[in-house]
């Protein structure tokens, strides 16, 4: 960077002019920018939103997302809390103290602002398509122009009381219909408490109920579950929830009573935590690295506080711009403060480094500044666009989150430049005599560096891989070189073929968190803390009570519960729909007989079965079906598996719909499984529709920026190379691509093609000047292989940060995104040179002009 | 003594009875009155009207605006302990016949009688009520809402002594649960009631539901006066949940007569209830 030869780069007119703006108001400039820069600090703090739901990783276009709307439209929040206890169940210690436990959760009381928010209601300002159309409209409450605006309501005011549990299912309350006292009766199963000596039967009734085993109760009889579902509300307010749910548990919880958290509202709380954790962390470490860094090249507390300060405010005005707009944090999201930090720093070192190059040849502070901004403006407004570019690909994803992030990540990059360009320079301009780390020309002539270094015996070395040798098999090196970039490439391929795509928010956590061992514990004890639920929707003129559908739906079931998945055997808990209490309903009519737990005979008969039940049980009828029975769901509970394994399972729901359910019914699945997949359904398609124009639009910049369509090729190879080998190593070892490494590609290729720019510009400058291909690459190597290094450093530096990250996808998106950017300069170094002797001439003898070439100098673009 | 916390005995069985013997019980209450019991009194000892008969349509809304109507056909008359009421659905078809007798004693510590009689059963069954605060019939009000209560377990507080309600004046009346038993078979933690001095009939309620912090808003309206008795024909209930919407029920009734002859004795057991319309 510091190797920058201010004699060789033109000035832009415009950015001279610009630096000369800046330095003549550089108070209303440094003033205005720390007074916006507090106002989003301001709006980051307040309005900050975080989003940890499964279904901030869906697309909003998706199917599965659509029909999880309506799902909770019609029946609430989908997701529940799932509480593992442990103990000797059918004892009277062991279920009273269940009882105590579930009834102080069934009592959760606290002031929760969200109540009834779907996530859609939240994200509507900026979600492109709307949610699903309501019949009736939402906001037609009191106090809204209709019949009941005279309660001018004040809602549910500061009273006290009240629960913001929708429901909650344990041993105490779960479903038992039966017949008593001359009619159905829908009740508890604790609802009569039992004596000691009932307690072997009622263990006996209890693992023979197929609603309740696996559900409710494991098999052994040493573990049962509480379900705790609360009303729809925000991820915040879910959180908070889950701390009171803690808190109970963590009061409950005694020797031979021992209870674990699972569900999919804790692991969101949790995963919520860890990344406030995370940001927090990662900023400090992210922050300390960058100082020292700053430290170690410019010494100099200016120095420093220039280049930090930049990136510190592009980070603040980018969360500032996010929570202004509604833009939630999320798991992806959330590496945008350390990301704009490494790869935002880069503009002002380079600004400041050829600012004190020429403040070390003799220019005062603000000719050294207008210097500095006038021949660097154009060339780092290039590697911030073609950086952008890579980012904004991400806005061709079909996941909100990996949008979300290419739009704000660009948007922190294109800050930092914005800063590097105003604040930079105000910030400069305090400067009085420092060099920033270098010494006085004629003192530093002398020092080490400029009588060649190990940067510089390196950098030679890298040049003399592919550097003709003399006599006999001359080019073998380059040769070699080639042979051995086709190898990697062809092996890389052949390892990308391998590549996988996972998807498991749980494995991001690390080991030692509870709900690890929870998750798996409801796995190994109970059926499972994920599901898929079917939608079913009757055709017009038809209901649930149509016999035929109901006889078409037990098949469904049946073929739902034969379930073997191929790798993990059986999956499939239990199932529960509509059947179950129409079965229950016509058993307890008749006798409570086992055979006569079936579906009736006539069609009158199953209307009579759902109207009593519905007389008798209506609250646990609108579980399952809508008011108007036309619409219902089957909730198949399964184990917790990575996204890709359901795939197999729901293919064979789809199969046991299309065969079983056929034309009777719409039935479209959803639930967490679902919902998982579709993740991983559409990464792959991600992945290339985001690189693809990333790396058509940057071929396109580079053609351009070099104006020789055969270079600005040739630019584009040695960026594919370390992109493909670390797809082939992912490939190999066995990395799948998740949601935080589908990144990688885009982020790498858009970072990676700036050292590539300068090294070839200044190859094309001095080649087209004086046609010697391996005097250019001399020339190259002189001017920009110092300045691809530090870079290079400081990135790689950076990214490792992540290192520091609780979770896993962070550490090893960092490590990814470091290996990437490390080879992508061995790359350009090794491999660049090799290419364009080849496609530029081979031997000093023939080095000749490049057909076309202008003699334009160069102008623009300088090396950094 | 006053049941104010609940909605008008068997009204909703027989909205027609949501009435009052207006001149009499009235004019017998100072409207300025500020003493709550008194006023839930008078609202309680009104005269709702004796062998009636009346066309109810149901009409049963979700969050979604899905709807389901029910057409059902009702008598009732009191006797000594209470009032016993018969309905048949008559519409959708897959319902016909279906009927449901109920007898709602005015003892409040007496659990109501219900009978459902299913034509594919060929027997009536009883409907067990112990879950005072589940739905009634899928609809959003409650068993609760229909049982009479022991006022002693109530605080009662006037809000309002005097409240404008659709040009209606009003008093506002706080009701609340004193004990946890009644907390839990109500399912509310308090109820507000404004209450029509002309009318001395409910004219609205906002209760709050303690299971999911609900909201449920109650409206009267389309009141008659008919065979001397004011009606009100249209009862819209709305549950409330945070900011949404979430069910609606509108009950109308229309053909109310009330003293009719051929509502008798013999129309309220359990042979005529398994005969059908």
């Amino acid at each position: 960077m510091s190797e920058y030869d201010p004699n060789a780069a033109p000035l832009s007119p415009f950015f001279k002019r610009w630096a000369e703006i800046v330095l003549a108001a550089r108070w209303p400039f440094l003033l205005g920018t720390l007074a916006l820069t507090a106002f989003f600090a301001y709006q980051g703090v307040t309005k900050r939103r975080i989003d940890t739901s499964i279904e901030a990783f869906l697309a909003t276009e998706s199917v599965a997302f659509q029909q999880l709307e309506r799902l909770r439209d019609d029946f609430g929040r989908d997701e529940i809390f799932l509480l593992l206890v442990e103990g000797d169940v059918f004892s009277q210690d062991y279920l009273k103290r269940l009882k105590g436990l579930h009834d102080e959760l069934s009592s959760i009381d606290i002031e929760i602002e969200s109540l009834g928010e779907r996530k859609s209601d939240r994200d509507q300002p900026r979600t492109r398509v709307p949610a699903p159309a309501k019949a009736t409209p939402v906001e037609a409450e009191p106090g809204g122009d209709d019949e009941f605006a005279d309660f001018g309501d004040d809602g549910w005011g500061d009273e006290a009381g009240g629960t913001v549990i929708d429901e909650i299912i344990s041993l105490i309350n779960a479903r038992q219909t039966r017949w008593q006292g001359g009619g159905l009766h829908v009740g508890g199963l604790l609802d009569e408490w039992p004596t000691d000596a009932e307690l072997p039967q009622l263990r006996a009734q209890v693992l023979a109920d197929r609603t309740l085993l696996g559900r409710v109760v494991a098999p052994g009889g040493r573990h049962s579950a509480i379900l705790l579902r609360t009303q729809l509300m925000s991820e915040q307010d879910s959180n908070r929830v889950y701390e009171e749910v803690r808190r109970i548990v963590s009061a409950h919880d005694a020797p031979g009573f021992g209870i674990q958290v699972a569900g999919l509202p804790a692991l969101a709380a949790d995963i919520n935590a860890l990344m406030l954790t995370d940001l927090g962390r990662l900023g400090a470490v992210g922050l300390v690295v960058m100082i020292l860094m700053m430290a170690l090249i410019f010494r100099h507390p200016l120095g420093v506080a220039g280049p930090v300060l930049v990136v510190v405010q592009a980070v603040l005005w980018t969360l500032g711009t996010m929570a202004t707009f509604d833009v939630p944090m999320t798991m992806i999201t959330n590496i945008l403060p350390v990301f704009v930090v490494c790869v935002g720093i880069g503009d002002s070192v380079h600004i400041q480094s050829v600012y004190r190059d020429a403040m070390q040849r003799g220019l005062d502070t603000r000719a050294a500044i207008v210097h500095a901004v006038g021949t660097t403006g154009v060339p780092v407004l290039f590697t911030t666009l073609t950086t952008a570019v890579g980012l904004l690909s991400f806005n061709f994803a079909l996941v909100d989150a990996i949008q979300d992030l290419g739009t704000f990540a660009a948007l922190g990059v294109a800050l930092a430049l914005v800063h590097s360009l105003v604040f930079l320079p105000a910030v400069l301009s305090f400067n009085r005599k420092s060099l920033l780390g270098l010494e006085p020309l004629g003192a530093g002539h002398t020092s080490k560096r400029h009588q060649g270094d190990r940067f510089d015996r390196f950098l030679g070395l890298c040049n003399h891989v592919s550097r003709a040798r003399p006599g006999k098999g001359a080019h073998r090196p380059r040769h070699f070189t080639l042979a051995t970039a086709g190898a990697i490439t062809a092996l890389s391929i052949a390892g990308a073929s391998l590549l996988s795509v996972y998807h498991n928010p749980l494995a991001w956590m690390p080991e030692s968190f509870e709900i690890k061992a929870a998750f798996d514990a409801v796995d190994e004890h109970l059926s499972g803390t994920a599901d898929v639920t079917l939608m079913i929707e009757t055709h017009p003129g038809k209901t649930l009570k149509d016999r035929d559908l109901l006889l078409a739906l037990e098949k469904l079931e049946q073929h739902l519960l034969d379930y073997r998945h191929p790798t993990h055997g059986a999956i499939v808990g239990n199932v529960i729909s509509v059947l179950d209490v129409v079965r229950e309903s016509h058993r307890a009519t008749h006798g409570e007989k086992p055979e006569a737990y079936r579906v009736p005979d006539t069609e009158r008969g199953v209307s009579d079965m759902v109207t009593l039940f519905e007389n008798a049980g209506p609250d646990q009828l609108k579980r399952l079906a809508t008011i108007d029975l036309t619409r219902s769901i089957m909730t198949v509970r399964l184990l917790w598996l990575d996204a890709s394994s359901y795939g197999p399972l729901v293919e064979y729901v789809q199969q046991g719909i299309d065969t079983h359910v056929g034309g009777r019914a719409t039935v479209g699945p959803t639930g967490s499984a679902l919902n998982l997949l579709t993740v991983v359904d559409g990464l792959l398609t991600d992945l290339m529709r985001s690189f693809g124009t990333a790396f058509i639009v940057i071929t396109l910049m580079m053609i351009a920026l070099l104006r020789d369509l055969r270079l600005g090729m040739i630019a584009m190879v040695p960026n594919l190379l370390p992109i493909a080998a670390i797809m082939g190593f992912m490939g190999f070892v066995g990395i799948p691509i998740d949601l935080n490494n589908i990144l990688l590609g885009s982020i790498a290729i858009g970072i990676a093609v700036d050292d590539t720019i300068h090294f070839l510009h200044q190859f094309r400058s001095h080649h087209s000047a004086h046609g010697s291909v391996e005097a250019a690459i001399e020339h190259a190597f002189a001017h920009a292989g110092r300045a691809m290094m530090t870079t290079s450093f400081i990135l790689v530096a950076g990214f490792m940060v992540f290192n520091a990250a609780s979770m896993y996808n962070l550490q090893r998106f960092g490590l990814l995104v470091g290996l990437t950017l490390v080879l992508a300069l061995l790359v350009d170094l090794l491999f660049a040179p090799a290419l364009l002797r080849t496609f530029f001439g081979q031997t000093p003898s023939n080095d000749q002009r490049v057909p076309g070439e202008s003699d334009a100098p160069p102008h623009e673009i300088a090396a950094q | 003594m006053p049941r104010p916390t609940r909605l008008p005995h068997s009204s909703l069985l027989l909205l027609a009875s949501l009435s009052l013997a207006l001149p009499a019980t009235a004019s017998a209450l100072d409207p300025n009155t500020e003493d709550p019991r008194a006023i839930a009194q008078a609202v309680e000892d009104r005269d709702d009207g004796d062998r009636g008969k009346a066309k109810l349509t149901l009409t049963l809304k979700d969050s979604s605006g899905r709807s389901r109507t029910r057409k059902l056909s009702q008598r009732s008359m009191k006797f000594g302990g209470g009032t016993k009421t018969l309905m048949f659905f008559e519409a959708p078809a897959d319902v016909r016949n279906t009927g449901l007798l109920s007898v709602d004693y005015d003892d409040g510590k007496k659990e109501d009688d219900q009978w459902l009689y299913l034509p594919s059963l060929h027997k009536s069954t009883r409907i067990s009520t112990s879950d005072k605060s589940g739905s009634f019939m899928g609809t959003d009000i409650t068993y609760a809402d229909m049982t009479k209560k022991d006022p002693d377990n109530y605080d009662y507080k006037l809000l309002e002594k005097s409240v404008k309600v659709g040009g209606e004046e009003c008093w506002l009346i706080e009701s609340r649960p004193r004990t946890d038993k009644e907390k839990k078979e109500t399912g509310y933690v308090k109820t507000h009631v404004w209450i029509s001095k002309s009318k001395l009939m409910p004219v609205q309620v906002k209760a709050w539901v303690k299971e999911g912090k609900k909201l449920k808003y109650i409206k009267f309206s389309s009141f008659e006066q008919i065979d001397g008795i004011w009606v009100s024909r249209r009862m819209a209930v709305r549950t409330v949940r945070g900011k949404k919407v979430e069910s609606e029920t509108l009950f109308e009734t229309n053909q109310v007569r009330f003293n009719q002859a051929d509502v008798t004795e013999t129309d309220f057991s359990e042979r005529r209830l398994e005969k059908g319309i």
